[in-house]
């Protein structure tokens, strides 16, 4: 039967903030690299510099330096993130590395020329919770 | 503005399964329940499933046994892994619900979803 719950204690994804934020660790470390590339309507694409990326809590936030040399509108955000999970094993270390990427569509947004700082920031949170005896 | 793909979910599921596989997770929980207080929970186990391009679950799973009538409030999952349990996440579920004697089987599920995505330039 299903019994209807509520999450009292979000774990905020306790994991994920540690993998990606996991520089501070001494064991099992994590290489942390992040991407974004901005596609204009004009057809052409730039690809943001100095690009960081932390989770805190619930929410991934990246940011970046964008270098506009004229006005452009974008038509998209594709951003991508890398971690490394390094690991150990018999007869010495191991690494893993995991990428995600994800695009967002139809911004519309018009910028002159320019330096900017652009931020992205992705919330997850859970949603409901089902508890079944 | 919607996202094509979602890069939490996606890593969330890609990390999974790299733990899954390699076995570097142990699970345990415990259930409270009003007279009997906290009861821990035996065959436990978890897993992530990728449901969307932007959505996802956890699962968990185990199982109690009580000698006598009780009122379940709270359901807890512990989840360590990873090279010298590297990382650890909780989960802590309430509620109320009145129980007969005898075994069950808990399966709790936490859904995931984006609630937002935001692009600011200054």
């Amino acid at each position: 039967m299903a019994v209807s719950f509520t999450v009292a204690k979000d774990p905020y994804i306790t994991f994920l903030d540690r993998l990606i934020n996991g520089s501070t660790y001494s064991l099992g470390r994590i290489y942390q690299g992040a991407s974004v590339t901005l596609a204009f309507t004009d057809g052409t694409t730039a690809q943001l510099t100095q690009v960081s990326a932390q989770f805190s809590s619930n929410t991934l936030m990246i940011q970046g330096i964008l270098n506009l040399t004229a006005q452009k509108t974008v038509q998209s955000l594709t951003a991508t993130v890398t971690i490394r999970y390094q690991y150990y094993q018999y007869g010495g270390g191991a690494y893993t590395d995991i990428s995600a990427s994800g695009t967002i569509d139809g911004i519309g947004r018009t910028l002159s020329a320019g330096i900017y700082l652009v931020r992205l920031r992705i919330v997850l949170t859970p949603t409901s919770a089902s508890v079944y005896l | 503005m919607s996202v094509s793909k979602d890069l939490v979910i996606d890593m969330i599921n890609q990390y999974w399964s790299q733990m899954k596989s390699r076995n570097q997770y142990s699970v345990s929980g415990t259930v409270t329940l009003a007279t009997a207080g906290q009861v821990a929970m035996s065959n436990t186990s978890t897993d992530f499933f990728k449901m969307g391009d932007a959505s996802g679950s956890f699962v968990f799973t185990g199982d109690f046994s009580i000698s006598a009538s009780d009122t379940l409030t709270s359901i807890y999952f512990k989840v360590v892994g990873g090279y010298n349990n590297y990382f650890q996440y909780e989960y802590q579920i309430t509620g109320s619900y009145s129980l007969s004697p005898g075994s069950y089987v808990v399966v709790a599920r936490v859904d995931y979803v984006i609630q937002s995505v935001t692009v600011t330039t200054p």
